[in-house]
């Protein structure tokens, strides 16, 4: 018993570190970049399941390329050289660049690819999505295999990480000081993305017309685009939001890892969004809310909790929030049909104009 | 001389899936002109109408947009040329304001910020100079339905429509208020954009076209200025001669009651009600047919007394067995059959195959198992009777369900239906979309049905239908009953009580409920 | 030729350009890879099928890939495309070691038809909880059986953890399962078990269920056509929650017979399956027909043994399999596309049940 209880303080304790917060941060950001992603997907009306696949996809490539990059820089030289840290400097500095550039264009291919199928193919969406992630882990698989025989990579530890933008002056500040200093630039970046989702989705024409894509096809009749290059074009910003979140991954400071063991990242994005209904506001708290929960069986690995339930314990809350969030059918029945049979019976009879449009807003979805 | 629209001539379409044939169908239509096509169901309005907005590519004929010869291949393509057309699958997006929708896609910039204020003050001004209701900051869901389709005729014409297709309009809401549609539709043609308004409701379109082209049996046959003609007039042309025989049917001789239908209620939407405390009985050897305009709930009473929808408030029973709670499943049990099939709602599984799509009620019948297992010789040898008995066209039950054309897949369903010896049919439109023959093979069908007994309530194709099977009506009006006749009568007696303008009293209407 | 090839069927033409595809693409990415590339072709393409032990090695290899596939097909045919096979699958392979390992003592007679029992149900229960959620709540089923795949895989390594871990063996594995808990073999002198005779059994039992009996013909026409079940009065809901126990049961009995002869130990490397992912892909490829279903997964099946040889021989990841399996099934998908109308006996050719439009909603909205 008084072991529990020391273990529980333990792991209160670790949530009230610093630590917690930087490792907050780091986990919610390719969720966020995802879900938004996800987002635009959901409200352009494609099914973007493969967003899993696209981010472990472009997830590899920014390791690969990253790795490669220092590898090809550090060949020759002596290890504990002078040289060789001047050059491990550099590689830090150019290897994540390149492992971006390559990531974004690598996740753009395939969920350009993806749209090909899901469009013009008119593939199952379901089916299209889980055989792209299964490609994509499949991919993976064999490439760190491949490189890793060929000896082509560096080992993680000296895989150049994406930038922190750390201020000095700003580390200073008591509680979120080491916060502030160990942030990565994308995560700062991640956090004007909502708006702009918000801005392209509501503000612009442009947004307008996905947003028809989604409720009304019939609507887009007279715009000069046919339905499937208006969601052509909205896969290409959710699929460069995916894209974005895989690189965040596999290059998240302060150490990128890269392992074979799938995340799910994607499906708990997929789950945050659709659970909210595609609502950004509601996506980013569910994603915030994942993040919570995924950092903390971070930071609770060192201690006696045994890690492959503390991990399942994210899923399980991910099922959790699908459920809560999701209508209870028959409850709606029965009120609507109480409604009903009062209207039927009462006095005074409703407003008789008919309404044309018919079912909830959001009712048509895939929920 | 002015150059026309549209004009097309000697189109004609071979038959297709699910599409009428067009063998000569001419359309004159003038700059600003408010142009009407009238024809029963199945005359082949639909496929012109298609042909013209782009969905189909007609096999001959001239095809020309403000005098150029014009050849759209797909919808997009026709609404590129200025032809819309707005039908029953609204072309609103509920999420969006009324504002966003007219304008949606006309912005130079697809990026740029929309200028929220300046797009809804010139969408006020428009509304105002039409006289319509809605502001422009409404949110689209919350429209009734004739301000939506009034929204989206705006829209087409901000999109430079030179064109607008108004198909049938009359089938999915109340025109009881055309008055203010009717208005926006004068205030747009005299802008000069021309409209083709397609029904087989004559009274309103007399009022509101200028010429009237009447099409039959898959050609136009006339056009005529609205001024000169009379409601009678048009509707004696739109009753189509029959060159096949019509099965002439003996009198009914009703027996027990099976159906009994009270104080029902039904809604259509969350809070409109689209049925409303109807009571009828139904006997056995009786087809009773109910009539109505299209919005009168006929099709919402059949589905709610075959178990497809909730019934609200009130009691249907079967020989004295409440069905009101009952599903489809409880509903067929007590030996209910249906046909009421839609195109989106067809009834048939096109990836199994033609006996499989027969058979439901034998897969689940144990008489047709042998040992656990299906007995597939005894199936096969009854889905070669029906296949026969009905004359479906195909190779053999084997089968795919895809190959059937309309008019098999509907004497499919019949076969599945009818052969399940019921108590009770309930046939909605059963000929809908079908060709003259099949048509007269299924009434041939029904009647013999009758003959053995069963109870049939009936919703008519059109009024050549009603006219050889019905024996007796009940009219519908906005999901009330408002006249039952016990014997069958003629279109031109049952018109003021379908328009809303007489209705029985209410010891006229108890006669209907037997017990 | 021209006119036998005309005879043959569209789809199947499809299928066996998809083999080929596969095979092209190991070929490939062999000779890309390997130094010596002849000694690796033999030894992927002809070693698998070159003696009478690797044969049967390869029929053992699929007995529990074809299980999976088995459960597949029914959840396919009913198009709730549930995945928690994989789970089903982890799931019952890790409690069955757990309670074999831990009875050591008792009898067989006892303990091989109870572990038999033990996974079967657990595949089961498993299996029906993203059903449950889609039918009370309308989750879609996919994404939530997604999850609880990824959710047992946690699971499973905490299981291991904390029940099975033999702390000699190579890390993420147990004890060895005692050879006296192994099937029987039915071929001596090989490794073919009784495993494989099941499999066959479970082949004819779900042919005969699909095509011969009352509620596989439920089964086919909810997956078919929502409209026509709801016409003659099929209750969805029913239908639907009995084949995804079915395909449960099926999957977790494979998940058992997996542990008593073929796995000697239960291991745990953080990637799902591939075994699993495999019987998916082949009831895609088999579109969801029992009988092609076997054949689907001796091809694969070879492929992977192909891999696995070859990787014992070169280290070349055994990745590649599943890889080319993947291109397949896409490769498939696009040509089930039927963009090319060519005629055949006058008719173009009916679209397959994997990839079917958009026009017929599916997946786990119920009711």
């Amino acid at each position: 018993m008084a072991q529990l209880i020391e273990l529980l303080r333990q792991m209160g304790a670790a949530v009230f570190d610093n630590g917690y917060l930087v490792r907050l941060l780091a986990v919610c950001t390719p969720l966020l970049l995802a879900a938004m992603g996800l987002v635009i997907a959901r409200r352009s009306g494609v099914f973007f399941l493969a967003a899993e696949g696209v981010m472990t996809f472009s997830g590899m490539a920014a390791y690969f390329a990253d790795a490669l990059v220092c590898r090809a820089l550090l060949a020759g030289a002596e290890q504990g050289s002078a040289e060789y840290e001047q050059l491990m400097a550099r590689g830090a500095r150019v290897g994540w660049m390149v492992g971006l550039l390559v990531g974004m264009i690598a996740g753009m291919l395939l969920a350009m690819l993806f749209a090909l199928f899901l469009l013009r193919f008119k593939t199952d969406e379901l089916l299209a999505g889980v055989v792209f992630n299964i490609f994509a882990l499949s991919v993976s698989g064999m490439c760190l295999h491949l490189f890793d025989r060929e000896d082509l990579l560096v080992s993680s530890a000296q895989v150049g990480a994406l930038p922190v933008l750390s201020i000095p002056s700003l580390a200073q500040v008591p509680v979120l000081g080491g916060l502030l200093g160990s942030t990565g630039w994308l995560t700062y970046f991640s956090l004007l993305v909502p708006p702009a989702v918000f801005y392209l989705l509501n503000c612009t024409d442009f947004g307008l017309r996905l947003r028809a894509a989604e409720e009304n096809p019939a609507a887009l009749i007279g715009t000069g685009w046919s339905v499937q290059r208006t969601q052509l074009y909205g896969m290409l910003f959710a699929g460069g939001a995916v894209s974005l979140a895989g690189v965040a991954i596999a290059l998240m400071p302060p150490q990128p890892v890269y392992t074979l063991q799938p995340n799910g990242a994607g499906y708990l994005a997929f789950a945050a969004v659709w659970a909210s209904g595609g609502g950004i506001l509601k996506s980013c708290v569910s994603v915030l809310l994942l993040g919570i929960v995924d950092a903390c069986t971070d930071v609770w690995q060192g201690l006696s909790v045994p890690s492959g339930l503390i991990s399942a314990l994210l899923y399980a809350a991910a099922l959790a929030g699908l459920w809560l969030h999701a209508h209870n059918l028959k409850r709606r029945g029965k009120v609507r049909l109480q409604m009903q049979q009062q209207i039927a019976l009462g006095e005074e009879f409703p407003d008789r104009k008919k309404r044309w449009f018919r079912g909830g807003l959001r009712g048509k979805r895939k929920s | 001389m002015a150059q026309d629209r549209l004009r097309i001539e000697h189109i004609s379409k071979a038959y297709t899936e699910g599409y009428v044939t067009i063998t000569d169908a001419s359309l004159q239509i003038g700059v600003g002109e408010i142009h009407g096509l009238l024809g029963e169901n199945g005359a082949g309005k639909s496929t012109l109408v298609k042909i013209i907005s782009g969905e189909l590519q007609r096999d001959g004929g001239v095809f020309e947009v403000d005098g150029a010869a014009v050849s759209p291949a797909s919808v997009t393509q026709a609404a590129a040329l200025g032809i819309f057309r707005l039908q029953k699958k609204s072309g609103l997006v509920p999420g969006l304001t009324v504002a966003e929708n007219i304008l949606l896609g006309q912005a130079k910039n697809r990026f740029a910020p929309l200028a929220k204020k300046q797009r809804n003050n010139e969408i006020a001004a428009l509304l105002k100079e039409f006289g319509m209701d809605p502001g422009p900051e409404d949110r689209a869901v919350r429209l009734t339905a004739e301000d939506a389709l009034e929204m989206e005729i705006l829209k087409a014409y901000i999109a430079g429509a030179k064109l607008i297709i108004l198909d049938e309009p009359a089938s999915y809401f109340s025109l009881a208020q055309t008055e203010e549609l009717f208005g926006l539709l004068r205030k747009i043609a005299a802008k000069g954009i021309s409209i083709l308004y397609v029904s087989n409701q004559v009274r309103e379109m007399l009022e509101l076209c200028e010429r009237i082209t009447i099409m039959e049996e898959g050609a136009t046959t006339d056009c005529i200025e609205a001024a000169q003609a009379t409601p009678a007039q048009l509707q004696r042309r739109m009753v189509q001669n029959s060159r096949i025989k019509r099965t002439k049917k003996t009198g009914a001789q009703p027996g027990d009651t099976v159906l009994k239908v009270r104080d029902l209620s039904v809604f259509r939407t969350e809070d409109h009600p689209a049925v409303q405390q109807v009571s009828f009985s139904v006997r056995a050897g009786e087809v009773l047919a109910v009539v109505g305009k299209p919005d009168s709930g006929a099709r919402e009473l059949c589905e709610a007394i075959c178990g497809l929808s909730n019934i609200v408030t009130g009691k249907v029973s079967i020989y004295d067995d409440d069905i009101t709670a009952d599903r489809v499943r409880g509903v067929r049990d007590l030996g209910v059959s249906f046909l009421l099939s839609t195109p989106e709602f067809d009834g048939v599984a096109t990836s199994l195959s033609i006996q499989e799509n027969l058979l439901p009620y034998q897969y689940t019948n144990p008489d047709y198992r042998n040992y656990g297992l299906l007995d597939q010789e005894k199936l096969k040898k009854e889905a070669d009777r029906l296949i026969q008995e009905y004359d479906i066209r195909c190779k053999s039950g084997q089968e795919n369900a895809s190959v059937l054309s309309t008019s098999s897949t509907q004497k499919l369903l019949a076969a599945r239906e009818f052969s399940n010896e019921p108590v009770l049919l309930v046939a909605y439109q059963p000929t809908f979309g079908t060709s003259e023959e099949t048509a007269a093979f299924l009434e041939k069908k029904l009647i013999e049905l009758r003959d053995e007994g069963t109870a049939v309530l009936l919703v008519p194709t059109d009024w050549n239908e009603f006219a050889v099977i019905a024996d007796s009506v009940l009219v519908l009006y906005q999901g009330s009953v408002s006249a039952y006749f016990p014997k069958p009568v003629s279109q031109s007696q049952l018109d003021p009580y379908m328009n809303g303008e007489k209705r029985m009293s209410e010891e006229e209407l108890e006669a209907v409920c037997f017990e | 030729m021209n006119k036998k090839i005309r005879k043959i069927p569209l789809p199947v033409l499809w299928r066996v350009a998809a083999g080929l595809m596969a095979i092209v693409v190991c070929f490939l990415m062999i000779c890309l890879f390997e130094k010596q590339r002849a000694d690796s072709l033999y030894t992927f393409f002809i070693a698998p099928l070159s003696s009478v032990s690797a044969l049967t090695g390869l029929v053992s290899y699929i007995t529990p890939m074809l299980f999976v596939a088995l459960g597949c097909t029914v959840v396919f045919q009913c198009r709730r495309y549930n995945l928690a096979l994989i789970a089903s699958f982890l799931l019952s392979a890790c409690l069955v070691s757990i309670f074999l390992l831990q009875g050591d003592e008792k009898p067989v007679w006892y303990l091989v038809p109870a572990a038999l029992i033990i996974g079967t149900t657990v595949g089961a229960v498993v299996t029906a909880i993203p059903g449950l959620m889609a039918l009370r709540r309308r989750v879609n089923i996919t994404l939530s059986s997604l999850l609880l795949s990824y959710f047992v895989l946690q699971l499973s390594s905490f299981l291991l953890e904390h029940s099975l871990r033999d702390p000699n063996a190579a890390e993420g594995a147990s004890f060895e399962i005692p050879q006296r808990l192994w099937l029987p073999r039915i071929l001596p002198g090989t490794e073919l078990r009784l495993g494989v005779l099941f499999a066959a059994a479970a082949l004819g039992l779900l042919y005969l269920l699909l095509y011969r009996s009352r509620i596989g013909y439920g089964i086919r026409a909810v997956g078919a056509s929502e409209s026509m079940s709801a016409y003659v009065g099929l209750s969805w809901s029913g239908v639907a929650m009995a084949a995804q126990l079915l395909a449960g049961a099926l999957a977790g009995f494979g998940g058992a017979v997996e542990m008593m002869g073929i796995q000697t130990r239960y291991v745990w490397n953080g990637v799902f399956p591939s075994v699993a992912m495999f019987g998916i892909l082949a009831a895609l490829l088999a579109d969801s027909n029992p009988l092609r279903a076997v054949l689907c997964c001796l091809f694969y099946g070879y492929l992977h043994q192909g891999a696995a040889l070859l990787q014992a021989q070169t280290g070349f990841p055994t990745e590649v399999s599943l890889f080319a399996g993947t291109v397949s099934i896409l490769f498939y998908f696009a040509l089930c596309a039927d963009l090319i109308p060519l005629p055949i006996n006058g008719k173009r050719a009916v679209k397959s049940d994997a990839a079917v439009e958009k026009t017929e909603k599916k997946e786990g909205e119920v009711g």
